[in-house]
């Protein structure tokens, strides 16, 4: 049973870990298709976990009590609307005026997180913002559920399931759909391929490229936002930290396709919570039964924490020479340069 | 035509340097604080005693260092955001090397190899990013984000099994100190005497370096034209996968560099960090801001000291309005690159055309 019960723990944390990164991962996806390279995840999250948390705390002051699930559903929209502006400049500036997409994009990390912090001092006279559970005006936000939990020596074990993450999982599968069965995922492909046959078969480039990086900027601000919603509860620096350059490993890995997505995103998961979890499974100096276990427990969790970097540096290698990517990638598109 | 390219090249760096004080101030302005706290910040934090000069001139050291690293590889055409990371193995070998070399090893001679293991494994690191683009064809930039978060988890472990308290600062050899007592006797002001140290003499020699490999040596031309047009590079003749490579050891030399610098040039050694430093990452904005040009870099190392150290000034106002500021500066200059080719392509033209 304990052993159920620490897998139940560790598939938590993994979704916990991973959901953000599906959820960035899946942005960049529509952004990187249409051949356009999004470095400003990063900050697009970030700018969708500070949104949101401000438009909850904000909002709280003047719904009733029993409106937790009003906080939920605006902070998740406002969230994705903050970072989709920051798509909207991402898109201006290497669409329209053909900046290298990865300043663009630099920029972008550089600027949502110092305004993020400096709106939140402003605020709150602190850089962390207060916390979107316990507030004052006494809503609770729905989180998450516990659909099996058990109890084995005063040690309680539960699967924990978090509504963002069902939300998340939702929009994979609708991208999936999109980009399989329907008229605009295959203009998106067009697009990233080759943007002087799309134009000549009347897709216009612009508006095709314009909404793929929209939509990424909305998913990467929600995917910042689960991280508020699933571990941090509040907006501070260390909130995103990595997530989105993480995504965008993500998204190599799995391919550039939504199922591939998922996959990566889960190996980063549970690394991730192996990572966490492993000195409490396996404490050091324990009296350990043989001497394997003892080797184990002696693990350094620096392992586990690079694990997936290096997994995602090998795969690059190994798949590079049939390469997935578009071929537009990262090439401004100019109308006259046919 | 020269001297009118370096001085649009010049104005706009200016004008961007303007602007994103401006956008600065409004926005302390809009959210009702002194709009002039920044300007006074930079002064005083920068020149009110030379104590703060002297430390202004230690804070721009690496940055002098990792913005050259990133100029370097953008002339190639390569995006080294990697820098970060190197820098961290910089840091890392210097220690290492300063505290395994025989006690009897010579001061001089201690802190000499430390820096070199410093710029050796830097470039090493990033000649392994070089290698991977060069040979698979994989974006540097990604990589590299990899190897960022690879060198900064394996250095804090690292770290913390050099002690046994995780956590706490590991010193080096002291021998390895690379400090300028009499540098810093020049710039003491009361009491409080400046981390003066030879790292300053180091990366200006290296400015000087940058400015001779693009302007004096064929080297220099064949990776300007990789990173102008890699296809007709290649079909002059030129191995731009060599080329990759060697710009992305070099670039990582600096970058390793700096860290060494940074870590011998400071008393007390270094302690795990649970983020990056934010020295390699600066060094994209300076190289930017300075056009790639060495002197540029030089003088956008100088301001980004003086606004880095400037925040310890404006305790009234949240410092991330330094960052603020910081990014709009990368975006002006970056849109006025943009600009600045198309009125030089103009400029060209219309030249030719009055030829003919």
């Amino acid at each position: 049973m304990v052993i159920i019960g620490n897998l139940l723990i560790i598939l938590s944390f993994a979704l916990i870990y991973a959901t953000p990164l599906f959820a960035a991962a899946l942005g960049g996806l529509y952004s990187e298709k249409s051949g356009v390279v999004n470095i400003g995840l990063e900050g697009m999250m970030t700018f969708g976990a500070f949104s949101g948390t401000v438009t909850v705390l904000l909002l709280n002051q003047f719904v009733g009590v029993s409106s937790g699930w009003i906080l939920f559903v605006s902070g998740i929209i406002v969230a994705a609307l903050g970072g989709a502006l920051w798509a909207l400049l991402h898109g201006y500036a290497s669409i329209k005026l053909g900046i290298d997409q990865v300043i663009s994009g630099t920029v972008i990390n550089i600027l949502t997180l110092a305004i993020g912090l400096y709106l939140t001092t402003i605020l709150w006279a602190t850089k962390d913002s207060p916390s979107i559970l316990n507030l004052s005006g006494g809503a609770n936000i729905p989180i998450k559920f516990d659909p099996i939990s058990f109890t084995v020596n005063n040690s309680v074990y539960s699967l924990s399931i978090y509504y963002v993450s069902i939300l998340i999982l939702l929009i994979a599968a609708l991208t999936w759909y999109v980009f399989k069965y329907t008229k605009f995922g295959a203009h998106i492909s067009a697009v990233g391929e080759n943007p002087s046959a799309a134009d000549a078969m009347g897709i216009n480039v612009y508006k095709v490229r314009y909404t793929a990086v929209i939509i990424s900027g909305m998913l990467a601000g929600l995917g910042g936002f689960s991280v508020v919603l699933m571990t941090s509860a509040k907006f501070a620096a260390y909130v995103i930290a990595g997530k989105g350059f993480v995504s965008l490993a993500v998204l190599i890995f799995g391919r550039y396709n939504a199922v591939g997505i998922l996959g990566a995103g889960l190996l980063f998961g549970f690394t991730s919570a192996l990572g966490r979890i492993w000195p409490t499974l396996l404490p050091v100096g324990k009296d350990y039964s043989n001497e394997f276990l003892v080797f184990l427990s002696q693990i350094n969790t620096v392992w586990f924490l690079i694990l997936p970097y290096i997994v995602t540096v090998i795969t690059l290698i190994l798949f590079s020479r049939k390469s997935v990517s578009p071929s537009a990638l990262g090439k401004p598109y100019q109308k006259e340069q046919r | 035509m020269q001297n009118n390219k370096a001085l649009r090249k010049l104005l706009i760096s200016l004008l961007s340097v303007l602007i994103g004080l401006l956008v600065g101030s409004i926005i302390l302005f809009a959210t009702g604080n002194n709009p002039l706290v920044v300007m006074t910040g930079i002064i005083k934090g920068t020149f009110s005693n030379s104590y703060k000069t002297g430390e202004w001139i230690v804070y721009m050291t690496p940055l002098i260092l990792t913005g050259l690293s990133i100029g370097f590889a953008m002339r190639t055409g390569l995006f080294n955001i990697g820098a970060e990371g190197q820098f961290i193995v910089g840091t890392i070998a210097a220690l290492i090397t300063a505290n395994t070399l025989p006690a009897s090893t010579p001061a001089f001679l201690i802190a000499t190899l430390s820096l070199l293991a410093a710029a050796g494994f830097g470039a090493l690191y990033a000649g392994i990013v070089g290698l991977i683009k060069a040979k698979f064809g994989v974006h540097e930039v990604v990589i590299s984000i990899m190897f960022n978060y690879i060198a900064l988890e394996v250095s804090n472990a690292l770290l913390n099994t050099m002690t046994s308290t995780p956590g706490t600062a590991i010193a080096y050899n002291t021998n390895a100190s690379i400090s300028f007592p009499q540098l810093a006797q020049l710039f003491t002001f009361q009491s409080a005497v400046p981390r003066m140290n030879y790292g300053i003499v180091i990366a200006l020699v290296c400015v000087v370096l940058y400015w001779f490999v693009f302007e004096k040596t064929i080297f220099g031309f064949e990776i300007k034209a990789v990173g102008f047009n890699p296809f007709a590079a290649k079909s002059a003749g030129i191995n731009t996968n060599q080329k990759i490579v060697t710009t992305m050891l070099i670039a990582g030399a600096f970058a390793g560099l700096a860290g060494g610098i940074y870590l011998l040039g400071m008393p007390g050694g270094i302690s795990p960090a649970s983020s990056f430093r934010n020295y390699g990452f600066d060094g994209i904005a300076i190289a930017l801001l300075g056009q790639l040009q060495p002197v540029g870099i030089l003088f956008s190392s100088m301001l980004f000291s003086m606004l880095r150290g400037g925040v310890k000034e404006m305790t009234t106002v949240p410092s991330e309005i330094i960052d603020i500021i910081i990014g709009i500066v990368i975006l002006c200059s970056s849109i006025g690159m943009i600009f600045e080719e198309k009125i030089g392509n103009f400029f060209t033209k219309s030249a030719k055309e009055g030829d003919e």
